[in-house]
């Protein structure tokens, strides 16, 4: 039950986040399902080895991949779907309970800290390997999405 | 936005060398304040800029301004904007994207690329009634996640939505205001309003997660991925700000309503 909730939250977060940044019609849908992809790599990996850094690195892996093959397929910014796919994964509530901790002066702070900070690292090698991968695997004389 | 630009005024008497600069400036400002990557905003620049017949192209882009410099015919031409964060639509990207796309491609001429950027320059914000909709979305969506019950993450659906409308109500004061005011109002409502039986804690923050800066967090971690460290810590400042603000906006109500000691 909690995996269907997770998954359900991770694609109608996508989706409205698709919704409040202007995205319509299949993009649109197309971007909740790469959030529920990473956040279904994210949660696969955490099942299996119950790790922030890890979980957070498959999780935008998959959604950056997922992203970049769609906005080559449909001529589009990857950003349009990597945006909503990440939010999800994003780890907005470490950073709130971080800042409100630190401003409670709660020694729970540094623990929030660092566990925000694995998880946006994670993310962020996540990014960086799926950009070294998509540009080796370029094809020679294609283009950017521009 | 220059006067031009607000004026929508699309005639154009300079030569093709200062319209492809105008015209990849234009691009660049629509890009950057709309949220888009800085490595894509140089990146279209330089190409529409190439694709005028322009010869060593460099594009220079920050969050707060950017500039093309390039030598056309044998002569110098620079071009520089000073950007100002704005909202964030896909749409419009999407849209300068297709526009340099067809430039590039040859199948729009300079002139009508810039009149079509001037256009999507003058379109307004997505309307009201979808941002609190996919407002009112990624609140039941993470109310999912972090309640995990359907009660408790319709309220936070329920309270995401109305933030979104009173962050549109408060659209006239600044983003760090309306940001600290919506936070505020969301934990107040919370912890007044929620019936017997729902927590509030999680509740608030469910509803607050439209507040939190993922957007800007995920340009800064691309921006870093790109090797352009300067403007991903640009952003990543501006995301963790962002962030300290709707923490005090939650103490403060929280303050208020006794919820701290």
């Amino acid at each position: 039950m909690r995996w269907l909730y997770t998954l359900t939250g991770a694609f109608l977060g996508s989706l409205g986040f698709g919704c409040l940044y202007g995205l319509t019609s299949r993009k649109l849908w197309l971007a909740a399902l790469t959030g529920l992809g990473g956040q279904l790599a994210c949660s696969l990996v955490q099942a299996v080895w119950p790790n922030d850094c890890l979980s957070m690195l498959a999780g935008s892996l998959c959604a950056t991949l997922f992203s970049e093959g769609l906005a080559r397929k449909l001529k589009t910014p990857a950003a349009a779907f990597l945006v909503c796919a990440l939010i999800p994964l994003v780890p907005g509530r470490g950073i709130y309970e971080t800042l409100r901790l630190w401003i409670l002066a709660s020694p729970e702070a540094g623990m929030w800290a660092r566990t925000t900070f694995l998880q946006g690292c994670g993310i962020a090698a996540g990014c960086l390997v799926a950009a070294a991968l998509v540009k080796t695997w370029k094809p020679r004389g294609a283009g950017t999405a521009s | 936005m220059t006067a031009e630009d607000r004026q929508g005024r699309v005639g154009y008497a300079g030569s093709q060398g200062e319209l492809a600069a105008r015209t990849a400036v234009l691009a660049g400002r629509l890009l950057l304040e709309n949220g888009g990557e800085t490595t894509r905003t140089e990146d279209t620049m330089r190409r529409i800029c190439q694709a005028a017949g322009a010869q060593v192209t460099d594009s220079y882009a920050t969050p707060g301004m950017l500039m093309v410099s390039f030598t056309w015919q044998g002569q110098m031409i620079h071009n520089m904007k000073r950007t100002t964060p704005g909202g964030t639509d896909l749409e419009k990207i999407q849209a300068v994207n297709g526009v340099s796309r067809q430039i590039c491609q040859g199948t729009m001429t300079m002139l009508e690329g810039y009149r079509r950027l001037q256009r999507i320059a003058l379109s307004g914000p997505v309307p009201l009634m979808r941002r609190m909709m996919g407002a009112a979305l990624a609140g039941c969506g993470f109310g999912l996640v972090f309640c995990q019950n359907v009660p408790e993450a319709l309220a936070a659906g329920a309270l995401a939505l109305a933030a979104s409308g009173a962050a549109a109500c408060l659209s006239r004061f600044s983003e760090s205001f309306r940001v600290f005011a919506v936070s505020g109002l969301i934990t107040l409502a919370a912890r007044l309003c929620l019936p017997a039986g729902l927590r509030p804690d999680p509740v608030i923050l469910s509803a607050q997660m439209i507040l939190v800066p993922g957007m800007m967090f995920t340009t800064a971690l691309r921006d870093f991925a790109a090797g352009d460290t300067l403007s991903g810590l640009s952003r990543l400042a501006c995301a963790l700000l962002t962030a300290v603000v709707t923490a005090l906006g939650n103490i403060a109500a929280l303050a208020l309503t006794g919820g701290i000691g």
